[in-house]
């Protein structure tokens, strides 16, 4: 039934509008979903539901195929949740495989979307009652299990590692304490009351940073090393890349699912995931396909996943789905359990729209790659100012505030050192990401308990997810004693 | 591409704007000469999407209209508020360009947190917007179910710490369960949460026994039957909960009134013209009857006394100061 | 050398924030109290720290190939340019500030012509512009000219 509503050419044109937008900004590094949704929300008021909202989710999802766009050609990630794409991706480009990578990238999104969506048409209920369960003890339990994946990706020193999880852990905690509102390292700024805000983290940590790192030894020439060696992903790649791409599909799915996760955390699992599946974990950083089929597959399902809480249960997940869910409340619709059932064609028609943009956004991208790789033929020095500049706008448009562009150029002074000195600060994202989460829901569980630290024990779900983290934890200290460190501590 | 969102809104704009009252006479009136010259902005300091952000957008879009003058919305956000109360209070020029949306929590940040930096008196109100009353809501399953808010604040009393109840720290939420502790002699289990959205959701998941939050946040819960309000912390009953009780009537004192109350208040030192022709115009967007559908529908009431005043900066620094009294009463200020 | 320094500061900053959270209280009656968390953190940073300083030859970045002469002119080049974006920012407005910079960086960081950088600078900044300030309705910061 949906796809008769959504097959209107008015709610066509919007969702292409949405898909399109959503490429573009998450092809523009800084500026991501959050912001553009924000930005384009008056104008959903004037048009009807489904449009409004089909334009707005598409964006979205969008960002998640255009993200990966800037990781690849240039490292320098389009929005949070491609962060980890730069990884594999660009050392991809850099040994001239950059059309198979964004061609694997655009795929796997397609895969993931539409798979992740079929998930969703058949299981939101179920899944929504799920997502409800997560309680405080849960989100604890998942955030320790994230944590303990993200240690398998360290690369390199497993001390440099650790201290840059800490540090990001340390980084989120400026700012308000949430269980009882005082106020840690903030230096006494009205600035960092709020902390610092992760986009001028990601911009400034990945993006300055790369932009510096170039510019030590730019020349008159372009970012490419060597000829494009074709175009599209080979047989081989489409053999190493199905199974990521599967799991990551499921795995951000569950993610987005659950409170707390969303693209970015799956994105961060996946590669962690993919790196401890995979024969030689070494390929990892230098290439490995998986490293962008199972991390962008990722990021595209948590998309879907996010929205069934949102849809089912008038639920939001995470900032995204929370702002979607204003833009239906202004549209008169009340989101709740009763939504679908009060208007079957909206939500019908909002779950098609994101079949029919999927479908868009691939035969969009896939014809980009041409596209895009000509972009590496342009000299540097034309394309860094622009790429700063739309770092700079980027990041000023999450609040307005100049300070966060301190923070940015920070970071970058800090990534440009950190990448002289060897260290992987990936880390330090994802402990950014994750850690203020569990210590929250550590507290809230030891407030909400009469026996203390027994109700992770005593909630079966969460009891589950310590013991797997555990036991994950135990296999990362092998890992490492098998391998031969070298100069490695 | 892009250009046909624009294009589409503009077109509409101009439609709606045509068909519809035009320039509002008595807003035209009070335009000031050379004013204003390019786009007002009106700061919200919460992100976009949420309560605060979507009734700015709203106020924009028919302020605009009645003025005829292009307005722009802008989230300033960051510290919970904090960043753009500040920036409000101490940086944005009162030239007549800045508008800022806010709420009744702007008092908590100025008394509480800005530590003599600002203060609310920085900014002047100049027009009431709407309200937001604080309800407790119980599920409709599990031990407390079917109860009234009496019952299971005595429930509070007889067994102290079981009963939990969901709050934000350091804002009306614990404000009001402090308040009935105090006066009841029950004792909580206060759950902290981020704001009352994520409390009504641990509510639904069996995590709390009680969560606190707006009716635009549960509604859509309550009409399928997952929960129920049983208190509510207002004056007087609401329209859209008739059958729900106020604190005050349970316990017969006129103390329990915790709602958020939003107005658009401007940085101190405006030229009085200005400042009247904004006014003006705002209480124009505000009698407009499609504006007030619209705050219906998120779940705002009108307070009728702040509605009908004809002083309304009056009231709220009223209402400023019987929230500093509070504070002063429960040791959070000297 | 500065390899050892940011060791060293790393233990510096784990110090401190040791110290730190020390007084915002370790554990409380209803569990974990503000400072526990950043402790752990602060335990973790210092050791990892020591760990680092005190640590083999093998483990030091074998030739980490800090930028010299003109790589490192252009480094500062870079660096200066964004700190002057971001102060002039709010008195000059994003127009002129960004064009400034833009301009400033290219001369830098290449050795190009003072007028193709130029060409370069507006037109980047117009199409920046146009694209936040117009279509994507980003208000932008105003100049002291308005603009």
């Amino acid at each position: 039934m949906g796809f008769t509503v959504i097959l209107t050419p008015a709610n066509l044109a919007f969702c292409l509008l949405g898909s399109v937008i959503g490429t573009l900004v998450g092809v523009l590094p800084g500026i991501g979903p959050l912001a553009a949704l924000a930005l384009l929300l008056p104008v959903t008021f004037q048009l009807s539901a489904v449009a409004g909202l089909a334009m707005l989710a598409a964006i979205f999802y969008g960002a998640m195929y255009g993200g990966s766009t800037t990781s690849i050609l240039v490292n320098i990630p389009g929005e949070a949740a491609s962060v980890v794409t730069t990884l594999d991706g660009h050392a991809m480009a850099r040994q001239g495989r950059a059309g198979a990578a964004l061609g694997m990238a655009a795929i796997s999104s397609f895969v993931a979307g539409t798979l992740s969506l079929v998930a969703l048409t058949f299981f939101s209920p179920l899944l929504a009652n799920l997502a409800i369960r997560f309680g405080p003890p849960e989100n604890f339990g998942l955030m320790v299990m994230g944590l303990v994946c993200t240690l398998y990706m360290i690369s390199g020193s497993k001390v440099k590692g650790v201290l840059m999880m800490a540090l990001g852990f340390l980084g989120a905690i400026i700012g308000m304490d949430i269980v009882n509102g005082t106020e840690r390292f903030t230096l006494g700024t009205v600035n960092l009351t709020g902390g610092i805000e992760i986009l001028s983290v990601v911009i400034g940590l990945f993006g300055v940073s790369e932009i510096l790192v170039n510019c030590e030894s730019i020349t008159k020439n372009t970012m490419l090393a060597e000829k494009i060696r074709g175009l599209w992903p080979t047989v081989a790649d489409w053999r190493a890349s199905w199974k990521p791409m599967m799991r990551g599909s499921g795995l951000g799915f569950v993610f987005g699912l659950l409170p707390g996760g969303g693209p970015v955390t799956a994105s961060f699992l996946s590669y962690a995931m993919e790196q401890r599946l995979a024969k030689d974990p070494s390929r990892f950083g230098k290439g490995a396909i998986e490293g962008v089929a199972g991390p962008e597959a990722a990021n595209n399902a948590a998309v879907s996943g996010g929205m069934i809480p949102l849809m089912s249960l008038g639920i939001p997940g995470n900032a995204v789905t929370a702002l979607l869910l204003g833009a239906l409340v202004i549209q008169g619709v009340q989101p709740g359990p009763l939504f679908i059932a009060q208007r079957p064609d909206l939500f019908w028609g909002v779950v098609a729209s994101m079949y029919v943009g999927n479908v868009f956004l691939l035969l969009l991208n896939l014809p980009l790659v041409g596209l895009w790789v000509q972009f590496l033929r342009v000299p540097y020095r034309v394309l860094f100012p622009l790429i700063l500049l739309l770092s700079i706008v980027g990041t000023y448009s999450a609040n307005k505030n100049v300070f966060d562009l301190w923070v940015m150029i920070g970071f970058g002074v800090f990534g440009y050192v950190l990448r002289k000195l060897m260290y992987d600060f990936s880390p330090y994202l994802i402990a950014f990401v994750l850690a203020p989460l569990l210590e929250q829901s550590l507290r809230q569980s030891l407030v909400m308990s009469p026996d203390g630290m027994l109700i992770f024990l005593q909630r079966p779900i969460a009891a589950a997810l310590i013991v797997i983290s555990l036991v994950l934890a135990v296999f990362v200290f092998r890992q490492r004693k098998s391998s031969i460190p070298e100069g490695d501590i | 591409m892009k250009l046909i969102p624009a294009l589409l809104s503009l077109v509409l704009a101009a439609v709606a704007a045509s068909a519809s009252a035009q320039v509002a006479p008595q807003v035209a009136k009070l335009k000031p000469a050379d004013f204003p010259k390019e786009p007002i902005e009106f700061t919200v300091v919460y992100p976009a999407g949420g309560g605060m952000d979507l009734t700015g957008r709203l106020l924009a879009k028919y302020t605009e209209k009645v003025s005829g003058d292009k307005i722009m919305v802008n989230n300033r956000t960051g510290g919970a508020g904090m960043v753009g109360h500040a920036y409000l209070a101490s940086q944005a020029k009162p030239d007549g360009y800045t508008v800022g949306v806010v709420a009744n929590l702007l008092f908590g940040d100025a008394m509480l947190r800005a530590q003599g930096k600002w203060s609310y008196t920085d900014l002047e109100p100049i027009a009431y917007i709407n309200s937001d009353p604080l309800t407790w809501v119980a599920s409709t399953e599990g031990a407390y179910k079917g109860m009234t808010a009496k019952q299971i604040i005595q429930i509070a009393k007889d067994k102290p710490g079981t009963v939990r109840i969901a709050v934000v720290p350091g804002s009306m939420w614990e404000y009001l369960v402090e308040q009935i502790e105090a006066n009841t002699g029950a004792k909580f289990l206060r759950v902290p949460f981020q704001g009352g959205g994520p409390g009504v959701i641990a509510l639904l998941g069996g995590n709390v026994d009680v969560a606190q939050g707006f009716y635009g946040e549960f509604r859509g819960h309550m009409e399928a039957g997952k929960l129920t309000p049983i208190a509510i912390a207002s004056n007087e009953r609401t329209p859209f909960l008739k059958s729900t009780p106020t604190f005050n009537e349970i316990y017969g004192s006129k103390d329990y009134v915790w709602n958020i109350f939003r107005f658009a208040a401007v940085p101190k030192g405006m030229p009085a013209d200005r400042k009247a022709y904004l006014g003006a115009a705002i209480q124009a967007a505000m009698k407009a009857p499609e504006l007030q559908a619209e705050y219906s529908k998120l779940g705002a009431y009108f307070d009728p006394q702040l509605t009908n005043s004809t002083n309304v900066a009056a009231e709220i620094n009223a209402m400023a100061g019987r929230e500093r009294e509070f504070y002063v009463r429960t040791g959070r200020l000297k | 050398m500065i390899e050892r320094s940011v060791n060293l500061i790393w233990c510096l900053i784990g110090l401190g924030t040791m110290v730190n959270s020390w007084t915002l209280g370790l554990i409380g009656p209803g569990g974990p109290e503000s400072g526990l968390f950043p402790m752990i953190c602060g335990v973790i940073i210092t050791v990892c720290g020591f760990a680092l300083l005190l640590g083999q030859r093998a483990s030091r970045v074998a030739n980490p190939n800090w930028p010299r002469g003109a790589a490192l002119v252009r480094i500062g080049g870079v660096s200066a340019g964004l700190v002057a974006m971001a102060a002039t920012l709010p008195y000059l407005g994003f127009a002129i500030a960004s064009a400034i910079t833009t301009f400033v960086l290219l001369q830098t960081v290449e050795r190009s012509r003072p007028i193709e950088s130029l060409v370069l600078s507006v037109v980047s900044v117009a199409v920046v512009m146009y694209l936040f300030g117009h279509l994507l309705g980003m208000s932008l910061p105003r100049g002291p000219w308005g603009w």
